[in-house]
């Protein structure tokens, strides 16, 4: 049902309702002639009229089928898992234990089915991170094995089956001496500090994610679930709810509390609580109620009593300890996992222990306090994270010796500019949805100062330059992402010893600003180098080495090498397809890729290959997003190169929105997308929408590449080619002409897009009665057309039939007709049926027929050409009536 | 010890009011456990009016989830999310009825035991719940106002407050969703 036939329904029974019920039916017929329209309000109205309660007794029903049912019955299978027992209930869903059903091995495992996740692109996200998770191995953590969905739609996790005890019974019940609860603990914090190198924070370290098997191992259950579960971390709304999520309020930081971003110092503050617990059997907090007000109040207020309060006896050591772990202020608490654990082991071995305040971090810490979250104190935040990392390291170099020094600067790299990497997501076009001019502020802070205050940390310093150089390509800064990317890969190349993944990381980054420039050799040379370093680095198949081999495919076919990018895009796909679940956003990339490059050299076998990729994209992305917006506009390219006008048009129209949407008005991709649909319009013969379409994608590449880019060249001749099929070659010829020298220059004498340039001027030369300059460039496209697309394509043809014409107008008639033929016959091999150029082409070796006294063969061919255009174009289009006045002049002329 | 969650809801309801998508989603699952469990626990009396039923639902789970005095507006809208993970829930049992029928469940449930449907025993939720989608295709507010009204048993007022609109559209756009779900559901002879 279209929104206008809707309309018209409602309309009607409204209407028709309001009438005595003797007169509706034939008020109705009287309105509209559309017999289903008319079928429909009528049943609508007989529906409305009875007194029946059968949708309300459908809803009271399943009520009480679900009352009747008790709980659900249990998935019988998840996966190639049979469900046993459900064993947990909880805020987030359900936990069931396990086994595969395939009988293969003997594993159990607990699979949690998490209810809450209902947009496709969280989905996509939690999958991502499921990756980032399963990666994590240690024996002291539960392993998560798989994942998948139900099929109600919830997405599962499955990990290891833990058989134990939550560590604090645990150690009631065995009456572990405090000595073993430390060491115990020691075991825990361990495992953690492992996940903090991996870059994973737990988020939600309480004892029942804690289990201690009866051989007294603990293991950590849920690593990382919390942020699976949590809403994008980088907007400052979704901040304010971090904390309050389905925490317990008793192991919840102060920060999660307040809804501040969360760190591995969260995970301190959480494991400072558990050893309170594990030291004096009860929780550091009493709440009153739990309202928001009263949680926050104790949480962020109230000072914990000393441990020693509690158990009396428990040596002064202990209570600082406890202290530093459970600082309210972030910045005083221990700085790291190992922090902590280094200072119990020094208490365990009569050793002093280190915990003391560190007075900058708390001073700057009550800075920020006073500036709460959005996009203009995000740069102040920039600038006082660069503070902290410098200071961290300056403490360090203080405090410990040169092996820690390397580590915590290792680790101060990585959480800076993991969370500058989160806070730039919103300045990524792709999110921000065009809020690029704030953006950009934020950005050009961040850039001066990781240029002035980090000079003393090249790690963090060119990591950051790296982040924020990505971030100024995509948003078409490429002056500014230049100076950065270069910066951030020499200070790489500087401390790298062997072949390094930041280096080869950088290098790609560096060659994808050259090629969106239109440098591809220097952007080829850059990628080679990448993909060299991650073949030393890693073994095939590799994503990394996938993403090096489709960047270079990519590039060689910019540069017209075809059947080299084949080559390349399908390693890259076989590789992905190998590595990644089939709808993964990185197979449609590939296919996406493979599929561009088949619409150039085989368009029939473009279709399937565009269409999963698009397929992919509208399933993972349910709203603007750019890699969409690409797959629409490139499958609405195919529909259009097919003849299938009206299929692409809506397809383009969308794709334009979207980019305007997400991009503002006057991005480059914006202009690529005018450009396109006013080719599309072109070709539906609407000529004034299409010159004012293609006027605006030159007037943005103007001003985003400058004339002299390919960008531009391809504008400037279709604009050309339009005013050409407006009738008015003379003022084609020199745009034809800018538009091929600037190819000319940018992409050498036998690239394939010179060619098309050359064969597009000759046509409008020869059109112009130039024959004498149109002849030899026409030679001459059809040698560079036949080089890069082989003996059998559509643009080889064109060139043949061009030839033709101006072998016609030159007196060599008969090598004309025998090259139209040829081309003619081309067309139809590799063309679909019926297609808009076939009927060019029929047209052309026509007239050269009628020219050479044979027009009883053209009369066949130009009533093909007639019915072809009247079933593929739009009526009243300009072709269709050159077409109809050329076959009627044809029959008139005979006798 | 306190359960946790419970005061959760009042805040992620405030802050989804406030903008916050991603509150939502944390919200939801909340309500769902506890409408889950009520549903469970509830519906011993059979009462005549169905709609009530859910409307008690529903209540209930709002006097047990939220705890503070909040807006009429914030009320409705806490309402409608209720409402529509009601329809969840019922959805979601439904589907798995369905799928022990059909024998994925065989080892639970003795085929030769299995329940048919009585005749005349009317429509089915999973039914009414694809036609709502299908409806929601070229009009989503009257899908939404048939699953507040019928999933939440909001009243006009409650449904007007929720969708933004006045309980006299509330009321033309509910019995127009009503025809048209019934013709499409073959509930008249016209069908």
């Amino acid at each position: 049902m279209t929104p206008e036939r809707w309309a018209r329904v409602q309309a009607l029974f409204e209407e028709a309702a309001a009438l005595p019920p003797a007169a509706r039916a034939d008020h109705v017929r009287g309105a509209t002639g559309d017999p289903a329209i008319v079928s429909l309000v009528l049943s609508m109205l007989e529906a409305d009229a009875i007194a029946d309660d059968a949708l309300e007794r459908a809803v009271g029903q399943a009520m009480r089928e679900v009352a009747a049912g008790a709980a659900a019955p249990l998935p019988p299978r998840l996966g190639p898992y049979r469900v046993v027992a459900e064993i947990g209930q909880g805020g987030m869903g359900t936990v069931y234990l396990a086994e595969r059903a395939d009988g293969t091995f003997d594993q159990q495992v607990a699979i949690k089915v998490v209810r809450g996740l209902l947009d496709h692109d969280r989905v996509r996200r939690f999958r991502a991170e499921r990756q980032i998770l399963a990666s994590l191995q240690h024996p002291n953590i539960a392993r998560l094995i798989d994942g998948g969905t139900t099929d109600e739609g919830w997405p599962y996790l499955v990990m290891e089956y833990v058989d134990g005890a939550p560590i604090d019974t645990y150690v009631n019940t065995a009456g572990l001496s405090l000595d073993a609860r430390l060491r115990l603990f020691l075991v825990v914090c361990e495992a953690v500090g492992h996940a903090h190198r991996h870059l994973v924070v737990h988020r939600d370290i309480k004892p029942s994610n804690i289990l201690v098997a009866r051989d007294g191992t603990p293991r950590l259950l849920d690593f990382g679930i919390a942020k699976l579960l949590d809403e994008d971390e980088t907007t400052a709304a979704a901040r304010t709810l971090t904390g309050m999520r389905m925490l317990t309020p008793d192991y919840a930081s102060p920060e999660q509390v307040r809804g501040e971003p969360v760190t591995t110092a969260t995970d301190v503050y959480a494991l400072g609580v558990l050893l309170f617990e594990l030291l004096t059997g009860q929780r550091p907090h009493r709440f009153k109620t739990l309202t928001a007000q009263e949680i926050e109040r104790v949480v962020c207020d109230t000072d914990a009593p000393r441990p020693s309060t509690i158990a009396t006896g428990l040596p002064e050591d202990l209570d600082v300890i406890v202290g530093a772990a459970l600082h309210k202020d972030r910045a005083r608490r221990y700085p790291s996992v190992e922090a902590l654990e280094g200072d119990l082991r020094r208490y365990l071995d009569g050793l002093p222990v280190q915990a003391r305040p560190a007075t900058w971090r708390y001073r700057a810490r009550r800075f920020t306090a006073r500036h709460r979250w959005g996009v203009a104190t995000a740069a102040l935040f920039v600038a006082l994270l660069v503070a902290f990392s410098v200071t961290i390291t300056i403490q360090a170099a203080r405090v410990a010796r040169e092996r820690d020094l390397a580590q915590q600067q290792r680790d101060a790299a990585e959480q800076v500019s993991s969370f500058l990497v989160d806070l730039f997501e919103v300045s990524d076009p792709g999110e921000s949805r065009g809020a690029t001019v704030t953006a950009r502020e934020l950005l050009e802070r961040g850039a001066q100062q990781v240029e002035a205050g980090l000079a003393s940390q090249p790690t963090v310093q060119s990591r950051l330059m790296d982040t924020i150089g990505r971030v100024y390509r995509q948003l078409g800064l490429f002056p500014e992402a230049e100076d950065l990317l270069t910066k951030a890969l020499a200070a790489r190349e500087a401390a790298a010893t062997g072949p390094s993944d930041d280096v080869a990381d950088s290098l790609e980054e560096m060659a994808n600003l050259l090629r969106e420039r239109g440098q591809n050799q220097q952007a080829l040379t850059m990628y080679e180098r990448a993909l060299a370093i991650r073949r030393q680095l890693h073994q095939e198949p590799h994503l990394k080495i996938a993403a090096s081999l489709n960047s270079i495919g990519q590039t060689r076919q910019a540069e017209g090498e075809f059947v080299e990018a084949e080559r390349l895009l399908r390693a890259a796909l076989a590789m992905r397809r190998t590595l990644l679940p089939a709808g993964d956003p990185l197979v449609g990339q590939s296919l996406n890729n493979l599929g561009l490059l088949l619409r150039v050299v085989r368009i029939a076998e473009a279709e399937p290959v565009l269409k999963e990729a698009l397929d992919i994209r509208r399933a993972a992305f349910t709203s603007a997003h750019p890699l969409l917006a690409s797959s629409l506009m490139q499958y609405g390219q195919l529909l259009d190169q097919l003849g299938r006008y009206d299929e692409a048009e809506p397809h383009m129209r969308e794709a334009l929105a979207m980019r305007i949407r997400i991009y503002g008005p006057d991005h480059h991709l914006v202009g690529t997308s005018y450009n396109n649909l006013a080719s599309l319009l072109h070709n539906m013969g609407a000529y004034d929408r299409a010159e004012e379409m293609y006027r605006a994608a030159l007037a943005i590449g103007d001003k985003v590449f400058g004339r002299r880019h390919p960008e531009s060249a391809v504008t400037l001749n279709n604009l050309a080619s339009l005013l050409e099929d407006k009738g008015d070659p003379a003022a084609a010829v020199p745009m034809f002409r800018e538009a091929l020298d600037i190819r000319r220059q940018a992409l050498g004498d036998t690239h394939a897009a010179v060619g098309r340039g050359m064969n597009n001027l000759a046509r409008a030369l020869a059109a112009t009665g130039q024959f004498a300059e149109a002849g030899p460039l026409a030679e001459r496209a059809l040698a560079i057309r036949r080089q890069a697309f082989g003996a059998d394509h559509v643009e080889v043809a064109g060139s043949l039939g061009l030839l033709a014409r101006v072998h016609s107008q030159t007196g060599r008639l008969d090598e004309a007709i025998a090259l139209s033929a040829d081309s003619l016959a081309m067309l139809r091999r590799v063309l679909p049926p019926q297609h808009p150029t076939i009927a060019t082409a029929l047209l052309t070796h026509g007239q050269l027929l009628v020219t050479g006294r044979r027009a009883a063969e053209a009369e066949p061919l130009m009533r093909e050409a007639v019915e072809i255009r009247h079933a593929r174009l739009p009526a009243g289009h300009a072709h269709i009536v050159q077409a109809e006045q050329a076959l009627a002049s044809l029959t008139g002329a005979r006798p | 010890m306190p359960e946790p969650g419970r005061p959760t809801a009042t805040v992620l309801l405030q802050a989804w009011r406030g903008g916050d998508r991603g509150a939502l989603d944390r919200l939801l699952p909340v309500v769902y456990e506890e409408l889950a469990g009520l549903a469970h626990r509830a519906l011993r009396a059979e009462r005549p009016d169905h709609t009530l039923q859910t409307r008690a639902l529903v209540h209930e789970a709002y006097l047990r989830l939220i705890d503070a005095d909040i807006p009429f507006q914030d009320r409705a809208h806490f309402m409608a999310v209720a409402a529509r993970t009601m329809r969840r829930i019922l959805v979601d049992h439904a589907r798995a009825r369905v799928r022990d029928k059909r024998g994925g469940g065989a080892l639970r449930i003795d085929l030769d035991q299995v329940e048919l449907p009585a005749p005349g025993q009317g429509l089915d939720i999973l039914d009414l719940h694809h036609a709502l989608e299908r409806l929601a295709a070229f009009d989503e507010r009257k899908s939404s106002i048939v699953e507040l009204h019928f999933f939440g048993g909001l009243s006009y007022d409650e449904t007007a407050a929720a969708v933004g609109i006045s309980a006299a559209t509330v009321d033309r756009e509910l019995r127009l969703a009503k025809a048209w779900l019934r013709v499409e559901l073959g509930q008249t002879s016209a069908s």
